[in-house]
């Protein structure tokens, strides 16, 4: 297997991601066989079939690709700068931050009529800057603070804050205005169900702008495995390495929980399994991140809509049931063969 | 640290007094004292049948959580451990859940037995996965399994809620994790676990002292490691599903305990025998403390306990991460 | 002095709390193999570390090959100087030529693959450390001294003209530091290279070196060529033991035999 280009390697990634796209858009309340998902696509179909394709489906299986591929390239890249496999965007605080900056947002500025006194559309600046908040003080006070390891550090002190965040949304649902208590539930447990295009745009922006960061970056991010130390004498500036690619973490995650809510253990696994069967030193590790994301998001999507209609599950209460039974396998049978 | 020790338990014993008197209506010393002595009444009827289980549930289960955290922590050296990553609470909330949806489980001692049996089942999953990933050798190891399975366990639990809005009307109390309007009765489980687990513990302290050290260093001065390890975690899984049966899920306790426990005593880090004390002192301490801020900050209504420890816990965390220089695990 | 590898002006450093050096003036010749010798705790380590810029000190100027220490970009610093640090980590599913490729970090094109430069390099780098047979083996599957060589080929390949080893032969029998340390000694002599080694055995100091700095609480007690240093006086005074420096027969240098802690009487066994 060892010189078998990335690009084959990738395939079978990408032939999964694009059959179940197919599927995807042919499930739902009227089910559309392959062949005329396909005319629809193609703008051949019937006039009925490319409304259904175009404004209710392919939207909604867009953003769950998008949001995937971010929420997977952001845990893949805090693992790599905080070395610790346990990282994730979720367990850094900055998903919970992001949720902070929404609900706060959903608190501020509705009235009694339920009604948002501002555009819908400031909520992703709501969510950027709540991530934005979490994720520096994060790292403030893990460079703060001068002794022990400091991805240890950053790792224990995204915890704590990550809980803080947690009790804060909590209590603000408590506290706030019970009428948009049920909007802020749904939404922290993530679901694409509501997708516009311009929601898929905005996601699919912001991967773009992140997309030559990383190109820049990739031998950075490589060089990120290494212990500090040893990473530095090679010449890797690591405080601004770390501080870049946190951002860059930071902006996907906001992103993504913006538009999608918070879906959770994306971040966390999709790194791992394309670390198992692609190879975390390979080239075209982290578009197997990317894709690997956007085939759990979807899947999960899928799988909410199908599992118990007409009711429509939000995708982030299944996104490890998709994921998790398909991580833990491949880390049974990748360390029994490594044995 | 044996006056560290003392503090401790002397400021348990003042928030376990304050416990009883602190509420939405406080009482005097005077009428807890009276309907403590068997007086009747109004008062003492909330005292006795409401303050004081909850009283005793919150010390029972933060110590077993606290001591159940440093467990984990000291077997996987990995100071992130908490007991909810071996999927205690996420086996005890789908048992709990599937016993009330599926089998029509009412009573609290059902949910009781739902949870602890939930808490093993999912303890014993993670075991067997992560032996089959080549041994319990590999804490790191260990811990994602131990993750990954609780994802998925609580995804299943979600589905369920999702799927049936009735059973998540009667589980939301449940699930949200408390100890108020527990049976005093969920002690007779609770309370036997918490003994067994701090004396196993004890037995062990010697050589999880050594298990500070590598796994192959630990082994030439005799220790059966794979042993040791396992009997830690079972110890640590016992002591955690004790406590969630009693109180459902409580997040953070089992995590933050033996930080601020080991960040208690000055200079080197205290034995673990030390350590176990400590922890058991401290989790009850935090624990009878956030529930009484739970009683409190939203009066009249009564506050989530996960969201009050975090507002108790992450302010002290913080401040003794920072306050000692280093960090050992 | 322009040929000067590194020079510290009254250095003061904190390791860990602890104060570590105590200012500490150092001229260091360049093309040399350099030792570094002390009792544990007497600041090797961390003067090591101050010269490759790992650790800020708190007072004190650090030059290193010409320059100011605070001049250096980051990847600049790299390519003049390479460092093995003490307990190097990287993940055990690394492969050891992708290890090796990693010290290329300072060289190669932010686009594209590896150059024929970077290629050649590693090759080399490889073949001198005779790990060329075990490129495609991941880190897991290596012995303790295999893991070593690995590391030390990665710092090799970096290609540097001055290099830091920090107790390079801690986890290598003695063969295998012989090994390495008739390596430095090769890349030393063919091509002129420079470097600082932390070592803990004063005969493979006084077997290799050509000029030894010796540690003493912070302070140096003593820097200069080796034979200078590494002198019956100096060592019982530093290290507190009984020692004899005897020449062997057939060896261009002496060895140094010791006995036990210092005692008055001399010879006592």
């Amino acid at each position: 297997m060892a010189g078998v280009s990335p690009l084959v390697r990738l395939l079978p990634v990408m032939l999964i991601v694009f059959v179940l796209t197919l599927a995807a858009t042919g499930i739902g309340s009227s089910f559309m066989p392959p062949e005329r998902v396909v005319a629809a696509l193609a703008g051949q179909g019937s006039r009925m079939d490319e409304v259904i394709v175009w404004t209710l489906r392919l939207p909604r299986v867009a953003l769950a690709i998008l949001a995937g591929a971010a929420l997977a390239l952001a845990g893949a890249l805090l693992q790599r700068v905080v070395r610790n496999p346990m990282a994730s965007p979720s367990v850094l605080g900055i998903t919970d931050g992001a949720a902070v900056g929404v609900v706060l947002f959903l608190w501020l500025f509705s009235d009694q009529a339920n009604n948002l006194t501002v555009s819908i559309h400031w909520q992703p600046l709501a969510a950027i800057a709540g991530a934005a908040v979490f994720g520096t003080l994060v790292i403030a006070l893990a460079s703060l603070d001068r002794g022990g390891s400091k991805p240890l550090k950053i790792i224990l002190y995204g915890i704590a804050l990550a809980a803080l965040a947690k009790a804060a949304v909590t209590l603000l649902i408590i506290l706030g205005p019970v009428y948009r208590a049920s909007q802020a539930l749904t939404w922290l447990t993530g679901s694409v169900g509501a997708a516009h295009w311009q929601d898929v745009l905005a996601v699919g922006l912001a991967l773009a702008a992140v997309m030559p960061v990383l190109l820049l970056q990739r031998l950075t991010i490589r060089q990120l495995v290494l212990d500090p130390q040893s990473a530095a004498v090679t010449g890797l500036s690591l405080d601004r390495a770390q501080v870049c690619l946190l951002a860059v973490a930071v902006f996907l995650t906001a992103i993504a929980t913006a538009h999608v809510g918070a879906i959770g253990f994306v971040g966390l696994v999709a790194p791992h399994v394309a670390r198992i069967f692609h190879g975390q030193f390979r080239s075209g590790y982290l578009v197997s991140v990317a894709l690997t994301g956007s085939f759990l998001v979807l899947a999960a999507d899928t799988l909410a809509r199908i599992i118990a209609p007409p009711l429509e599950l939000p995708a982030g209460a299944l996104t490890a049931l998709v994921g998790a039974p398909l991580f833990l396998y491949l880390l049974v049978k990748g360390r029994q063969s490594h044995a | 640290m044996r006056r560290t020790a003392i503090a401790l338990f002397l400021a348990l014993c003042a928030a376990a007094i304050f416990s009883l008197h602190a509420g939405l209506t406080f009482y005097s010393p005077h009428t807890v004292f009276a309907a403590l002595m068997g007086g009747e009444g109004a008062d003492a009827l909330i005292v006795t049948t409401l303050r004081l289980p909850r009283t005793a549930i919150g010390v029972v289960c933060g110590a077993s959580l606290g001591l159940s955290g440093l467990l984990m922590q000291s077997v996987t050296r990995n100071p992130l451990a908490e007991p909810g990553l071996l999927g205690v609470n996420a086996g005890g909330a789908l048992f709990v859940t599937f016993g009330v949806t599926v089998f029509g489980v009412a009573s609290l001692a059902g949910i009781g037995i739902a949870a602890v049996l939930g808490a093993l089942a999912a303890t014993a999953l993670v075991f067997s996965i992560s032996a089959s990933t080549g041994g319990a050798g590999n804490p790191a190891t260990t811990l994602l399994a131990g993750f990954t399975v609780a994802a998925l366990l609580a995804s299943f639990t979600q589905t369920l809620l999702l799927i049936d809005e009735t059973a998540l009307e009667t589980l939301l109390f449940w699930l949200s994790g408390s100890f108020s309007d527990r049976p005093i009765g969920l002690l007779q489980l609770g309370l036997p676990l918490l003994v067994v687990g701090a004396i196993g513990s004890f037995f062990l302290a010697t050589p999880l002292d050594v298990l500070r050290l590598d796994d192959a260093s630990a082994r030439s001065v005799g220790v059966n490691v794979g042993v040791v390890r396992l009997a830690a975690l079972g110890l640590a899984a016992l002591l955690a599903a004790g406590a969630v049966a009693m109180a459902g899920p409580v997040l953070f306790l089992g995590l933050v305990a033996p930080h601020l426990a080991r960040r208690l005593t000055d200079g080197v880090l205290p034995s673990t025998r030390q350590l176990i004390v400590l922890s058991l002192l401290m989790g009850a301490l935090i624990a009878v403390l956030a529930d009484i801020l739970a009683r409190i900050i939203v009066a009249p209504g009564e506050a989530p306990m996960s969201a009050v420890l975090a507002l108790v816990g992450v302010p002290m965390l913080i401040h003794l991460l920072h306050r000692r220089k280093g960090l050992a695990a | 002095m322009p040929d000067a590898l590194a020079s510290l002006v009254r250095v003061s450093a904190a390791y860990d709390g602890a104060p570590a050096l105590d200012e500490v003036c150092l001229d260091l010749p360049d093309g040399r193999i350099i030792a570094f010798c002390g009792p544990n705790g007497s600041g090797k380590s961390t003067a090591l570390k101050v010269m490759r810029g790992l650790h800020r000190p708190d007072a004190g100027t650090v030059q290193i090959a010409g320059r100011a220490l605070g001049d250096w970009t980051q990847k600049d610093l790299a390519r003049q100087v390479a460092m093995l640090s003490q307990s190097p980590d990287a993940p055990s599913d690394l492969s050891v030529g992708d290890l090796v490729l990693m010290g290329r970090f300072a060289h190669r094109s932010r686009f594209g693959g590896p150059s024929a430069a970077d290629r050649a390099a590693c090759d080399r780098a490889l073949d001198i450390t005779e790990m060329a047979d075990l490129k495609g083996r991941a880190l897991a599957q290596l012995s303790g001294g295999q893991l070593q060589r690995a590391w030390v080929a990665m710092t090799l390949a970096q290609d540097a003209p001055r290099i830091f080893l920090d107790e390079p032969t801690n986890h290598l029998d003695i063969a295998h530091a012989f090994e390495l340390l008739d390596l430095v000694k090769h890349l030393s002599r063919s091509e002129n290279r420079s470097f600082v080694i932390v070592l803990h055995d004063l005969n493979m100091a006084m077997r290799y070196a050509d000029h030894v700095v010796l540690f003493e609480k912070g302070r140096i007690a003593a820097s200069g060529p080796t034979t200078e240093v590494l002198t019956q006086q100096i060592i019982s005074s530093v290290f507190g033991i009984d020692c004899r420096i005897l020449p062997l027969d057939g060896l261009e240098r002496p060895v140094i035999v010791s006995w036990g802690k210092a005692s008055n009487t001399g010879v006592s066994a």
